[in-house]
C-alpha cells in the first residue's frame, strides 16, 4: 500500500496488542500456578528491533525468564514436600502483582487499540476529502 | 474480538467479490512510463489482498493470529476505499468532458 507510514502505524499497533496478549498469558499461567509447590513466576521482557522493511522500530517479544526470589516458607510438617524441619516452599507468585501487571497489559492493549482506530480514521478521512 | 474478526471478514468476502474483475488482467502491462506506475500500484493493490487472503487462512490453519489478520484487512478495507474513490473521481472526471460543449 502507497500510504506507508498509516500502514505501519497500524502494523506496530498489532505488534504491540500481539505483544500485550502474551503478556496477558504469562500472567495468567503466574496466577493460576500460585499454589503450586517451587513454582518461580515468569517475566516478560519486550525489546525494539529495527524493521528495515518498513523503516520502523517494531516490538519483538524477549526471552521469558524465571523470577529466581525464593518462594514462600510454610511450615507443613505432614506435607510429602516438606523438608527436614517441615518447612514447604511455595511458589514465589505475588497475586497483586500479578493482578496489577495484568491491569497493565489491558490498558497498554487498550492503547494500541486505540491508536489503530486513530490510524485506520485518520486515513479514512483523508479520503473523505476526495470524496465529496 | 471474535465479533470484531467476523465483521472483518465479511468486508473482505464483500471487497472480494467487488474485486474479481479487477484480478485478471495481468497480461497486458505495458512498460512506458505513466502505464507502468498505474500497473504497479493495482498489483501493489492486489499483494494488499492476497496478504489478507493468505492471513485469513494462517487464522483457519491456526498459525497466524487474530491481530494480524484485523491489521490486514484493516489494510485491505484502505486500499479498496482507496482504489474506489480514486476510480470515482476518475471516472466523474471523465463524464466532466463528456457533458463538456463542442
Amino acid at each position: 500500500m502507497s500510504n506507508n507510514l498509516i500502514a505501519s502505524a497500524m502494523s506496530s499497533a498489532s505488534q504491540g496488542m500481539q505483544a500485550q496478549s502474551f503478556r496477558l498469558r504469562i500472567v495468567s499461567e503466574n496466577l493460576s500456578n500460585v499454589d503450586t509447590h517451587g513454582y518461580k513466576r515468569k517475566l516478560v521482557s519486550f525489546q525494539n528491533q529495527f524493521d528495515a522493511k518498513s523503516g520502523s522500530d517494531v516490538l519483538s517479544i524477549g526471552n521469558v525468564t524465571l523470577d529466581q526470589s525464593a518462594g514462600n516458607s510454610l511450615f507443613d510438617p505432614a506435607h510429602p514436600l516438606a523438608d527436614a524441619n517441615g518447612y514447604v516452599t511455595m511458589s514465589n507468585v505475588d497475586m497483586m502483582i500479578e493482578l496489577s501487571d495484568a491491569r497493565e497489559a489491558s490498558r497498554s492493549y487498550e492503547a494500541n487499540l486505540t491508536t489503530f482506530n486513530q490510524a485506520r480514521k485518520m486515513y479514512s478521512g483523508l479520503l473523505d476529502l476526495i470524496r465529496r | 474480538m471474535e465479533i470484531a474478526s467476523l465483521g472483518a471478514l465479511r468486508q473482505y468476502q464483500n471487497a472480494q467479490t467487488a474485486l474479481k474483475p479487477e484480478m485478471a488482467p495481468k497480461a497486458t502491462v505495458k512498460t512506458s512510463g505513466e502505464e507502468n506506475s498505474i500497473a504497479k500500484g493495482v498489483e501493489e493493490f492486489s499483494e494488499v489482498f492476497k496478504a489478507a487472503e493468505q492471513s485469513v487462512q494462517g487464522f483457519a490453519a491456526g498459525t497466524a493470529d487474530a491481530h494480524s489478520v484485523v491489521e490486514a484487512m484493516a489494510n485491505a478495507e484502505l486500499a479498496l476505499e482507496t482504489a474506489v474513490t480514486v476510480r470515482n473521481r476518475v471516472v466523474e472526471a471523465y463524464q466532466e468532458l463528456l457533458r463538456m460543449p463542442v
